[in-house]
């Protein structure tokens, strides 16, 4: 993993990847924890040191103590190193001395860059207005549906302006198999201010927007909730596909869970969901499982159910005749 | 038609979503109590009112009660509501409350969803927002930002601001590019309970210019005397609006 991760990042910046200034250069490359600036190399030595997990490797180098997206190419190292006796934990462990408080929360947003063969790409905008003078950094990682990152750039907003950042098919599709993905905005200030990032859906006829959904405060507390996530349907004239999309952003598996339609007219389906890892996401074809909700022919609401985890969500409905995405955050 | 004292009174404060004109959009209120509670006991009714301008409601529905586990949606065409006058819509107030019990909080809202179809396809799906009464921290009611606004030949942002308050609201948008070139726009009125709405480029005409050094992109500003509801929505040439989403407060 960490080889591939080098490889394809460097692909992508060698590319143009119009990821703004500065790119990630070699040297950020050999870099795996980008949060504590951990290279690749330190967490080597840690494991040929005697280092058997991820906690380990937490004590000894500090990688894997802030957002966690470095967890899967820390276990490639691992498995590089013990072999069959390494064993994967589906739950991420934070530090003792873990307080989350600290630091912003990572935001997330869906990346289509060719899903499902339809020209469509994604492009990201950070705006920086009326903050502190200084410009404002953050961290782009890019994700497949499993979690594991297959891209990290540095980037920046400058003091009045926008950092609009291409994650078209061209820039980033051969980073991602089935042309989704997910991006993992991480700030470098604490004050997030007007930098909340927003998301185009481009299409050779239309663009379409939303925001970003952040995770928790406190990503390892987990338990029941308030409320039910939930994806409103309306009646709609003309068939669509239909798309659920979320991301597990709490570092205890999502499992056990289902989506569960219900109309207006009492009318119900349930919709079993695979187990979800921390950071790992899940896009559910609606239409494919529910007739009414593809072809419009009923209102109602898909939720998720039971109510225990903080996801970051997105509907997003496709007429693929005009190629229109419609894509709202939960 | 003036709102009863129980509403008025409520701690359940009303969320908002803008009133688009009828023959552009098919809008559905979709009021799903999963949504807000995961208590059995909860009941609720809502209360939806159609404005456009400082008088009287042009239309309001009030639903029967209903409870936890049930689904309701208004189809705004089956209720047969008159049109928002003009071209830019009016104000969709949606006030549902809890009826067994108050807020846990001093005030709170319930925020619901609308689904909106577009006559000629399209459409957009967005949350009903409180102008008071979120949770989340915000630094400052006067200003609230729009990132990544396009104008160009081939796609216009359509911005919507609803005013929906008993005051007059000043308000002005300013444009800045991807690089941090800006066109500042003229303070402008929107009267009470009201929606203003334009394009982009007719709001701000030398915006295209100040766009295309940067592929068309940039980012949107609005600024206002009191808080107000800022809205986006991005069109195609000759294709209907795919979207409409809400402004960025500038969090604390």
């Amino acid at each position: 993993m960490s080889d591939l991760l080098r490889r394809l990042t460097r692909r992508a910046a060698a590319s143009g990847a119009a990821l703004a200034d500065p790119p990630v250069g070699a040297a950020q490359a050999d870099v795996v924890c980008h949060c504590m600036q951990v290279p690749y190399d330190v967490v080597r030595r840690a494991i040929d040191d005697g280092a058997t997990g991820i906690a380990d490797i937490q004590r000894r180098t500090k990688a894997c103590t802030r957002c966690f997206g470095c967890r899967f190419e820390l276990e490639a190292l691992l498995r590089e190193h013990l072999g069959d006796s390494f064993r994967h934990e589906a739950r991420v462990e934070p530090p003792k001395d873990y307080d989350r408080t600290r630091f912003p929360q990572p935001m997330y947003m869906p990346v289509l860059a060719g899903f499902g063969g339809y020209e469509v790409d994604t492009r990201l905008i950070v705006f920086n207005w009326e903050g502190p003078p200084e410009p404002a950094h953050f961290r782009l990682d890019l994700m497949l549906p499993t979690g594991e990152r297959v891209g990290a750039w540095r980037e920046q907003a400058a003091t009045g302006a926008s950092a609009v950042i291409d994650l078209s098919r061209e820039q980033v599709g051969g980073l991602l198999p089935g042309g989704l993905g997910l991006a993992k905005i991480v700030l470098d200030r604490a004050v997030v201010g007007s930098l909340r990032p927003y998301f185009h859906l481009q299409t050779p006829t239309s663009v379409t927007t939303t925001h970003e959904k952040k995770g928790p405060k406190n990503p390892s507390r987990h338990g029941p909730r308030s409320y039910h996530w939930i994806f409103p349907v309306g009646r709609s004239a003309q068939p669509e596909e239909v798309y659920f999309h979320f991301v597990n952003t709490q570092l205890e598996p999502m499992r056990g869970q289902r989506l569960v339609w219900q109309s207006v007219d009492g009318e119900s389906a349930e919709i079993p969901l695979p187990a979800a890892e921390f950071e790992q996401s899940v896009i559910v074809p609606l239409h494919e499982h529910v007739q009414a909700v593809g072809s419009g022919s009923a209102a109602g609401s898909v939720r998720l159910d039971p109510p225990l985890f903080k996801v970051a969500g997105f509907m997003l409905r496709h007429d693929p005749g005009r190629q229109l995405w419609r894509v709202q955050h939960l | 038609m003036a709102r009863s004292a129980s509403l008025a009174a409520s701690r359940w404060l009303p969320s908002y979503a803008w009133w688009p004109p009828a023959d552009e959009y098919g809008l559905t209120v979709v009021l799903s109590p999963y949504h807000v509670t995961t208590e059995p006991e909860a009941r609720f009714e809502t209360t939806i009112r159609g404005l456009a301008g400082p008088g009287e409601p042009l239309f309001e529905h009030r639903t029967a009660a209903y409870g936890f586990g049930d689904e309701v949606a208004v189809e705004l065409d089956g209720l047969g509501p008159p049109s928002p006058p003009g071209p830019g819509g009016g104000v969709l107030e949606i006030h549902p409350i809890r009826l067994d019990r108050d807020p846990a909080r001093s005030v709170d809202f319930l925020g619901q969803w609308v689904h909106a179809e577009g006559r000629q396809g399209g459409g957009y799906i967005i949350p009903t927002i409180p102008v008071r009464g979120q949770e989340k921290r915000i630094d400052r009611d006067d200003l609230q930002v729009l990132p990544g606004v396009l104008s160009s030949t081939e796609v216009e942002t359509e911005l919507v601001v609803l005013n929906p308050i008993d005051v007059p609201v000043r308000t002005r948008i300013t444009v800045s590019s991807a690089g941090g070139m800006v066109v500042e726009g003229d303070w402008f009125t929107i009267e009470p309970w009201s929606a203003w709405r334009s394009p982009l480029s007719d709001a701000l005409p030398r915006v295209r210019r100040l766009l295309a050094e940067d592929g068309g992109v940039g980012s949107a500003a609005v600024y206002s005397s009191h808080k107000v509801l800022p809205y986006f929505g991005l069109r195609g040439s000759g294709m209907p609006l795919s979207c409409m989403d809400h402004a960025a407060p500038i969090f604390a």
